[in-house]
C-alpha cells in the first residue's frame, strides 16, 4: 500500500515538474519572441567595436575605426518564406530599385550549420565605390540578415576579418 | 492643297500687277542682275512669253507628275503636292544635344541597317555596291575621305554609303534604326562610362553625349549587337530595352519628294532663262527659292535618317529604370518594410551612443 502511495506521489511530482518546466520554456520563448529575438550571435572581429545601442532595426552592430560596419538584422519569418524567396526578394529590391550591382552570389553556411546565401553588392555613394554584403539565413521563425559594408578600399582591407566573422556566426 | 500649277497662276497674277507699277519700281528692279539682262526685253513679246510659260509648266507637270516614281502615301497623293506639303507639315526631330554633330556626321552617308540576325552581311553588301568590293571597310574609307569625321571619333571611322544608294536599297529591304537603352547598376560609374566609350571607339563609333548618370554612344549598325554584348560585360545590367524602328517608308517618301523637287527646280531654272521681263524673272525666282528651301530640308531629313540608320544609338543609364523615368519601371514592392530599409546608408549611419 505504501509502495503504491509512494509510487503515485513520485508520478505526481514528475508531472508537476514537467508542467512547470514546459511553462517556463514557453514563457522564455514568448519573451524571446516579444523582444524581437536575440536568437543569433555575431562575434565581431577583434578590431571592431560592438555598439551597445545598435539601432532600431538591428540586434547587433559593430564598426571598425576605418568605417567598415557589420550588423545583424533579425526579422520574423511570418508568413513563412523559404531562403530562396527572401534571397530573390532582396536581390530584386537592391538591384532594380536601388541600383546596386550584384557582384557575386555565394552559398554559405553558419557555424551553427544553417545554409545561407551571400549577396555581394557594389554601389557608388557620394561619388565613391562601396561594398555591401548581405548574408541571409532563414529558420522557421526568423530571417537573419548579416550586413557588412564600407568604402571599397577599407572594406577590401578588412574583408578577411569580415569573412571569418560571418563564418563564425551562430543561430541558437 | 497647293500645286505648282496653282502657284504659277499666282506668279501670273503677281506679274500682271507688276506690269502696272510705275517706272521707279521697274528702274529699281532693273538694278538687279536679272533685271540688267531682261530690261531691254520688257516691251517685247509679253503675250508670247505667257504662252510659253503656261506651256512649259504644263509640260513640266506632265513630265514630273507622270514619270514620278512616287506612288502615293498616306500623307499625300501627288508628287508636287508632296513637295509643297513637306515645307509646312514636316517636323525634323533632331535631338538638341549633339544633333549638329550627328548631322555633320551624316553628311550624305547612310546605310540601310541590317536585320538583327545578319547585321554584317547586309552592311558589306551595301558597301560593295559602292566600292565594287566585298570589303565593307574599303567602301567606307572612300566615303570617309569626303566626309568630316564626327566629333570624338577616330580617324577613318566606318561610314556608310550615300543617301541615294541607301535609298536604292530601301527598295530591296527594310531600313531600320536600331536603338537600345541599358540601365546599369550604380557602381564605379566613372570607370564603366570610360569602358562604354572605349567600346564605341573600338567598334568604329563615337561618344554622342555623357553626364554623371548616362552615356550615349553611336556605333555602326553592323556592330550593334557586339556593342551591346560588350557593354553588358562592363556592369550589372538591371534593365534592357532594344528597338528597331522601320523607316523604309519615310525614307522612300523623302527620296521621291526630293527627286520631284529637283525636277521642279530644274524646270524653274529653265523658265528663268526664258524670262523676258523683270516681273517674270522675279516671279520665277521666288518659286525657285522656295523649292530650293524644300530641297535643302528634304536633303537634311535624308541625311538625318541615313545617319540614324548607319549608326545605332545606345544609351546607358547608370541608375535603375525605376528612377530613370524613361522606361517601364519595375516598381513592384513586397509588403515587407524591412526590405526597403536595406541599404548602405542605413548600415553606415551609426546611432549616437549614450
Amino acid at each position: 500500500m505504501n509502495d503504491v502511495l509512494h509510487s503515485m506521489s513520485r508520478t505526481a511530482i514528475r508531472a508537476a515538474l514537467r508542467t512547470a518546466l514546459s511553462s517556463a520554456l514557453g514563457a522564455a520563448l514568448i519573451a524571446l519572441a516579444a523582444c524581437g529575438g536575440t536568437a543569433s550571435h555575431l562575434t565581431a572581429p577583434t578590431n571592431f567595436l560592438e555598439l551597445e545601442e545598435p539601432g532600431e532595426s538591428y540586434s547587433q552592430r559593430a564598426t571598425s575605426a576605418e568605417g567598415v560596419v557589420m550588423a545583424v538584422r533579425e526579422v520574423d519569418n511570418d508568413p513563412y518564406g523559404p531562403l530562396a524567396f527572401w534571397v530573390e526578394a532582396i536581390k530584386r529590391r537592391m538591384r532594380t530599385v536601388r541600383g546596386y550591382a550584384l557582384l557575386e552570389e555565394k552559398d554559405v553556411r553558419a557555424a551553427s550549420g544553417e545554409a545561407g546565401k551571400q549577396l555581394r553588392f557594389g554601389h557608388d555613394e557620394s561619388g565613391g565605390p562601396y561594398h555591401f554584403w548581405l548574408t541571409i539565413f532563414v529558420t522557421e521563425g526568423h530571417v537573419f540578415v548579416l550586413e557588412a559594408g564600407g568604402k571599397k578600399d577599407v572594406f577590401e582591407a578588412a574583408q578577411p576579418q569580415v569573412e571569418r566573422a560571418i563564418a563564425a556566426y551562430r543561430i541558437d | 492643297m497647293r500645286t505648282i500649277g496653282s502657284e504659277v497662276r499666282v506668279y501670273a497674277a503677281r506679274s500682271r500687277e507688276a506690269a502696272h507699277h510705275d517706272a521707279v519700281e521697274v528702274g529699281s528692279a532693273a538694278q538687279t542682275v536679272y533685271d540688267r539682262d531682261l530690261e531691254a526685253r520688257v516691251t517685247r513679246k509679253r503675250s508670247t512669253w505667257w504662252g510659253r510659260l503656261t506651256l512649259s509648266v504644263v509640260i513640266a507637270l506632265a513630265a514630273c507628275g507622270g514619270s514620278s516614281e512616287y506612288t502615293g502615301s498616306s500623307e499625300s497623293s501627288g508628287g508636287y503636292a508632296v513637295a509643297a506639303e513637306s515645307t509646312g507639315g514636316e517636323s525634323y526631330d533632331f535631338q538638341a544635344a549633339g544633333a549638329s554633330a550627328e548631322a555633320r556626321n551624316a553628311q550624305a552617308n547612310a546605310a540601310p541597317a541590317p536585320p538583327m540576325d545578319s547585321p554584317m552581311s547586309d552592311s558589306v553588301s551595301i558597301a560593295s555596291d559602292e566600292s565594287d568590293s566585298d570589303d565593307a571597310d574599303s567602301g567606307r574609307s572612300r566615303y570617309a575621305q569626303n566626309t568630316p569625321p564626327p566629333q570624338a571619333a577616330p580617324a577613318g571611322q566606318a561610314l556608310g554609303p550615300t543617301p541615294r544608294n541607301a535609298a536604292d536599297d530601301a527598295q530591296r529591304g527594310p531600313l531600320l534604326i536600331y536603338q537600345a537603352t541599358l540601365h546599369l547598376s550604380v557602381f564605379e560609374v566613372e570607370a564603366t562610362q570610360g569602358t562604354v566609350t572605349e567600346i564605341a571607339r573600338e567598334l568604329g563609333g563615337f561618344l554622342a553625349r555623357q553626364n554623371d548618370q548616362q552615356v550615349v554612344i553611336r556605333v555602326p549598325a553592323g556592330k550593334f549587337r557586339e556593342a551591346l554584348a560588350r557593354i553588358e560585360q562592363a556592369g550589372d545590367v538591371l534593365h534592357r530595352n532594344i528597338e528597331a524602328l522601320d523607316v523604309s517608308e519615310e525614307f522612300r517618301d523623302v527620296q521621291i519628294r526630293l527627286r520631284n523637287a529637283e525636277v521642279v527646280r530644274d524646270r524653274l531654272a529653265a523658265l528663268m532663262a526664258q524670262a523676258r521681263t523683270v516681273e517674270e524673272a522675279l516671279a520665277v525666282q521666288v518659286e525657285l527659292e522656295r523649292i530650293t528651301g524644300v530641297i535643302e530640308q528634304l536633303k537634311g531629313r535624308m541625311q538625318y535618317l541615313g545617319d540614324r540608320i548607319a549608326f545605332s544609338t545606345i544609351t546607358v543609364f547608370f541608375q535603375p529604370a525605376a528612377n530613370a523615368g524613361t522606361d517601364q519601371p519595375d516598381v513592384f514592392r513586397l509588403p515587407f518594410p524591412w526590405l526597403d530599409e536595406l541599404s548602405l546608408r542605413s548600415l553606415l549611419n551609426l546611432p549616437y551612443q549614450d
